[in-house]
């Protein structure tokens, strides 16, 4: 018999939409809702905080804010796909430290280049990427203990390296990535929009971006359609250690300084801001604008209330409930939605 | 590829009489115990053959040995008459054997294209595909659409996450993925266990649907006997590892088969 399929598709309801119109985009993607919902939250506060301080709605705040969140952005990025493949790694300002001071070692000690010292901290938080992914995915230890453990082994490897001293004053270009300019935007900016634009391609339109969304949305049926998921997950690890490398680069030039205890306690800020975005904390979803516009509601939140006079404890205050109650209705509405 | 979801197989004239899969004096034991002790059966082409036994019985270690999910202790399986020693699920799956289990085996929160193409994902023509591993969306969603459309299964929106179907439809997506991979040999656990009633006639329906139309031999391991006698052509009973009963549905009733699976006809 005869299988070629005939073009009945006159009337059908199935596969009406077009494709690339934006309504049907609007309401055909099942993120859209959820990216939405964090451009009204970014949205409200902007217009919130321009009533409440006078200084707030300005082309310098707004910048300073994106230049601020560029970090937390770079690392965000990497944390959505370490969260989509169901995992998570705190272990992250414990790498920036390691490749903080591997850089000022470079650079001041051994007088590289610039490049030289910026690839050494990829390589080097791609390295201990590997190490993370390599307990996860092949020893199998739940990824909250394997980072809970590096998180204080790479801090203490990085005092050691370091040695308690703080190297300054870097040869250009090395400060320019931090505070130069391209058209009135820093620097850092245009770093963190790359690795924006370069990890939604990955995740949502390469082979092993979609591996990592199959082995966090489902572990055993990836298994069971051949794909490799102790390679998948252990790739995450490590583009997570590179970029977590790249955010140390931007830090360090920002600074213009390098030192062991760089990058403590950013992970909770990173989190935060992925959390807020939409990314999934069971895996299987990954959000990686929703990540951008997690950690752009977190800058404006901090500076919003700076500017507005707000004590810094209730700064602390609000970001804690926001957090809470985004992820609370996001649960419920889920819940509401049906599984 | 070509235009069509799933080609019309192209049967060679010598393996058209012959069966698909032939399995002779398989065993198994683990720590002494016989889980499959001396079974051989076939399948025939364009069969669909029901394994029904009670928990215990060894289908489930027969299929895996098939499927390459376990290693034989003795026996011989062929395919096409040419024996074959499977080595592992891949291997069987290039063999054509696709397996779906009980629970689907889908990824729920992805939609329906990225579950067809799971761990066979399309790449994108040219250096695109080639070095960054970019991954060919429309190809995958127009296949999926015409394969879904083909078997007539309904999605509204095709960039939902299956976990919006219906577990029926969810389960055909399933069979349909094992069709489209060319399996010539479909392996199908409790297909319709945990779904609603309409949707387990649906598919069934499916099954023989694709059996009919693509010439696909199936296995159907179910524990509900109506399944069986709906859509199978023959039906093999298993009891504490050995093969106690092999009928043609023509032949039996379901009293005999119930009596065979717990041994008051033995």
């Amino acid at each position: 018999m005869s299988t070629a399929v005939s073009p009945q598709r006159n009337g059908g309801a199935r596969d009406r939409a077009p494709e690339g119109s934006w309504r049907n985009l609007l309401r055909l993607h099942p993120d859209t809702g959820v990216l939405l919902s964090s451009l009204a939250i970014l949205a409200v506060l902007i217009i919130v905080f321009s009533f409440t301080s006078e200084q707030f709605f300005s082309t310098t705040v707004l910048v300073n804010i994106l230049n601020q969140m560029a970090i937390y952005i770079i690392a965000g990025v990497g944390m959505t796909l370490v969260m989509t493949s169901g995992g998570i790694d705190i272990s992250i300002g414990s790498i920036i430290g390691v490749t903080a001071t591997l850089m000022g070692i470079l650079l001041i000690d051994a007088g590289v280049p610039a490049l030289l010292a910026v690839l050494g901290a990829l390589v080097v938080g791609a390295i201990c990427g590997a190490f993370n992914g390599f307990l996860v995915a092949v020893v199998r230890v739940p990824p909250i203990i394997v980072t809970l453990g590096t998180f204080t082994l790479f801090r203490g490897i990085a005092y050691m390296l370091g040695e308690g001293r703080v190297y300054m004053r870097f040869a250009e270009p090395l400060p320019w990535l931090g505070d130069g300019r391209i058209l009135a935007v820093p620097v850092p900016v245009y770093i963190a929009l790359l690795t924006v634009i370069g990890g939604q391609f990955f995740l949502t339109s390469t082979r092993l971006g979609q591996r990592i969304t199959a082995v966090g949305g489902n572990e055993e049926a990836a298994r069971l359609a051949g794909i490799d998921v102790v390679r998948t997950k252990f790739l995450t690890y490590v583009i997570m250690g590179s970029l977590a490398g790249l955010t140390t680069v931007v830090i360090v030039a920002r600074q213009d300084a390098a030192q062991a205890v760089m990058g403590t306690g950013i992970e909770l800020h990173v989190i935060a801001a992925v959390i807020l975005g939409g990314t999934s904390l069971f895996g299987g979803r990954g959000l990686i604008l929703g990540t951008v516009l997690g950690a752009l509601i977190l800058g404006v939140l901090n500076t919003g209330l700076l500017l507005s006079g707000v004590v810094q404890f209730w700064q602390l205050v609000a970001i804690g409930i926001l957090l809470i109650v985004v992820v609370a209705l996001r649960i419920a509405r889920e819940g509401t939605e049906g599984k | 590829m070509a235009a069509t979801a799933i080609e019309p197989r192209q049967e060679s004239a010598a393996a058209a009489t012959g069966p698909v899969l032939e399995a002779n004096n398989l065993r198994k034991s683990f720590g002494g115990i016989q889980a499959v002790d001396d079974v051989s059966f076939t399948l025939g082409q364009r069969e669909i053959l029901g394994m029904v036994g009670d928990n215990g019985a060894g289908k489930s270690t027969l299929i895996k040995i098939i499927t390459g999910a376990y290693r034989k202790d003795s026996g011989e399986v062929s395919l096409d008459g040419e024996p074959v020693e499977i080595e592992s699920t891949a291997h069987a799956r290039s063999l054509g054997m696709e397996t779906v289990y009980q629970s689907s085996g889908l990824v729920e929160v992805m939609d329906a294209p990225a579950n067809l193409f799971l761990g066979r994902e399309k790449l994108k023509e040219g250096w695109l595909g080639r070095y960054f591993g970019m991954i060919d969306k429309r190809f995958m969603r127009e296949e999926t659409s015409r394969l879904l459309q083909q078997l007539n299964i309904t999605v509204r929106n095709l960039a939902a996450p299956v976990q919006t179907l219906s577990g029926g439809q969810q389960q055909s997506v399933a069979v349909g993925r094992a069709a489209y991979w060319k399996g010539r040999i479909i392996i199908l656990d409790e297909p319709a266990n945990n779904i609603g009633v309409d949707q387990q006639r649906a598919v069934l329906e499916l099954v023989r649907q694709i059996r009919d139309e693509h010439g696909i031999s199936f296995i159907m391991i179910s524990h509900n006997m109506e399944h069986i006698f709906q859509v199978a052509d023959r039906v093999i009973v298993m009891r504490n590892g050995r093969k106690v009963g092999d009928k043609p549905i023509g032949e039996t009733t379901r009293n005999e088969v119930v009596g065979l699976i717990t041994g008051a006809l033995a």
